[in-house]
């Protein structure tokens, strides 16, 4: 077996193209998903029983199904219930819906680990609510969110693959294009593989900078 | 009759099946220290936590300076407040935790001028001098830069009463400020709060401090069972219990020093 990347250069605009459209799905979900994450998590922890029963119900059915059944009742269901959307906004509209109970998880244990006084002594010192939870709650929430929160991003760039499903033109169904014309996959594949790997990288790049920013305002109780 | 400057009134409070406050009413005047000395999970903190209404009582008042926490002033007076509203009112009651509670992302400067910039509008400059002053008075000027994790605790605890001063309340209330330190730190956090009281502020003190109730406290008021069985000065309540609870409570700690 030879590898022959000869072709390469040829398709590289149309795997650029598909890239373009991993890299904007891939934002377009984590910029939805994350205070999609923090609704969720403050419905998780919320005084009233019956609120955190039906978020966690929730959870428990958006979780449990496979992404791939959520991207078709986005794509094929909701028209028949009136809501015709587009590949792109329809793959949007179900990672967000999935990502945002994964990350209210995240959130939820991140807040719990914030010790009650930390509330309790911003209400002595008579501190908004508001400003409570943007300055002293959520900034302790980060040391022990943020690890498992870059490992989900991880999730949704691999996930928008899925999105081929519903022919949304991202990197892996460009691939998948190209070689079905040319009939060299491994090559291809090889290529999309090697751009998927490097946009993980910038993920974990953005997870040692945050760690490190993390830690040096970090202390201990 | 001027009214006190500090009045509970018939406070009560449960948790479930416990009752931690059982009808409690004291009254304090301006600049008048009373040490709560009890058994522990006899009530005393509750009774801290509902003044400053943390944690609202089931039933009761509080006067502060005239005003009723957490209800409107005057004709509005029997309209309960909303927590938003309650923080107002609880800006201007110093609280200082068993375990200091500052917050640990910030840096011990940023742990003072935060409240007095969010609540009380000051520009980052005043705030920071009206900081660097108390850091003086406690004895911690320079450490302004240091996370509260790379401080002792005895000066954990010295920021947190700073931090609490920075409001300029005109009650600061203490919830066992010393119980969380290793006795050699003990000292340190005793001598600001003398000097605190020397300057006149109005503290209401729950401890197992018995040389400060002793020597700095104007009143010592005992707490047993969601109850106050016993106040007076110090030297009364200290050395001649009147209350068989207060008596068998003093005997206890003697002999556990």
């Amino acid at each position: 077996m030879t590898l022959d990347f000869s072709t390469i250069p040829e398709v590289w605009p149309a795997l650029m193209k598909g890239a373009g459209v991993t890299i904007q799905l891939t934002l377009a979900v984590l910029i939805l998903a994350t205070p999609g994450g923090l609704l969720v998590a403050f419905l998780r922890l919320a005084p009233q029983p019956w609120l955190r029963a039906l978020v966690l119900a929730l959870s428990w059915i958006f979780r449990g199904i496979p992404p791939l059944l959520l991207l078709f009742f986005a794509f094929f269901g909701l028209p028949i219930m009136g809501l015709t959307l587009q590949p792109l906004p329809a793959a949007i509209l179900a990672m967000t819906t999935y990502m945002s109970f994964y990350f209210g998880e995240i959130f939820a244990s991140g807040l719990r680990s914030v010790p009650p006084g930390q509330a309790q002594a911003a209400a002595a010192l008579g501190i908004p609510a508001h400003r409570t939870l943007m300055r002293i709650i959520l900034p302790q929430t980060i040391p022990a969110a943020l690890p498992p929160y870059i490992s989900h991003a991880t999730e949704i760039l691999k996930g928008t693959a899925l999105a081929a499903a519903v022919a949304v033109p991202e990197l892996s169904n460009a691939a998948k294009k190209i070689f079905v014309v040319t009939y060299r996959p491994l090559e291809v594949l090889i290529v999309a593989a090697a751009i998927y790997a490097l946009l993980d990288g910038v993920l974990l790049l953005l997870q040692m900078f945050g760690e490190r920013w993390s830690n040096r305002r970090r202390a201990g109780r | 009759m001027p009214s006190p400057f500090v009045s509970a009134s018939n406070l009560r409070k449960t948790y479930g099946d416990f009752t931690a406050l059982d009808g409690v009413s004291l009254s304090m005047d301006r600049g008048e220290v009373v040490a709560v000395i009890g058994a522990s999970g006899s009530g005393k903190s509750t009774l801290l936590r509902c003044i400053n209404y943390l944690d609202p009582p089931d039933s009761g008042e509080v006067r502060v300076d005239g005003v009723r926490i957490g209800y409107g002033e005057g004709a509005r007076e029997d309209r309960a407040l909303p927590e938003r509203d309650i923080r107002r009112q609880r800006a201007e009651i110093g609280m200082v935790f068993q375990h200091f509670n500052l917050f640990p992302h910030f840096t011990v400067l940023q742990n003072l001028i935060e409240a007095p910039m969010a609540v009380r509008g000051l520009s980052r400059a005043e705030a920071t001098e009206r900081a660097r002053d108390l850091l003086n008075r406690v004895g911690l000027s320079g450490r302004e830069g240091a996370f509260p994790a790379e401080l002792s605790g005895g000066q954990q605890q010295r920021v947190a009463i700073a931090r609490a001063l920075c409001m300029k309340p005109r009650l600061m209330l203490f919830d066992e400020p010393t119980s969380a330190l290793d006795p050699e730190l003990v000292g340190e956090v005793i001598a600001v709060m003398r000097s605190l009281a020397e300057e006149g502020m109005t503290m209401l003190v729950v401890t197992h401090e018995m040389d400060f109730a002793a020597q700095t406290a104007s009143r010592v008021a005992f707490f047993d069972a969601g109850k106050i069985v016993e106040t007076g000065p110090p030297a009364q309540v200290l050395r001649s219990p009147q209350h068989p609870r207060t008596q068998a409570f003093l005997q206890r700690i003697l002999r556990s020093h």
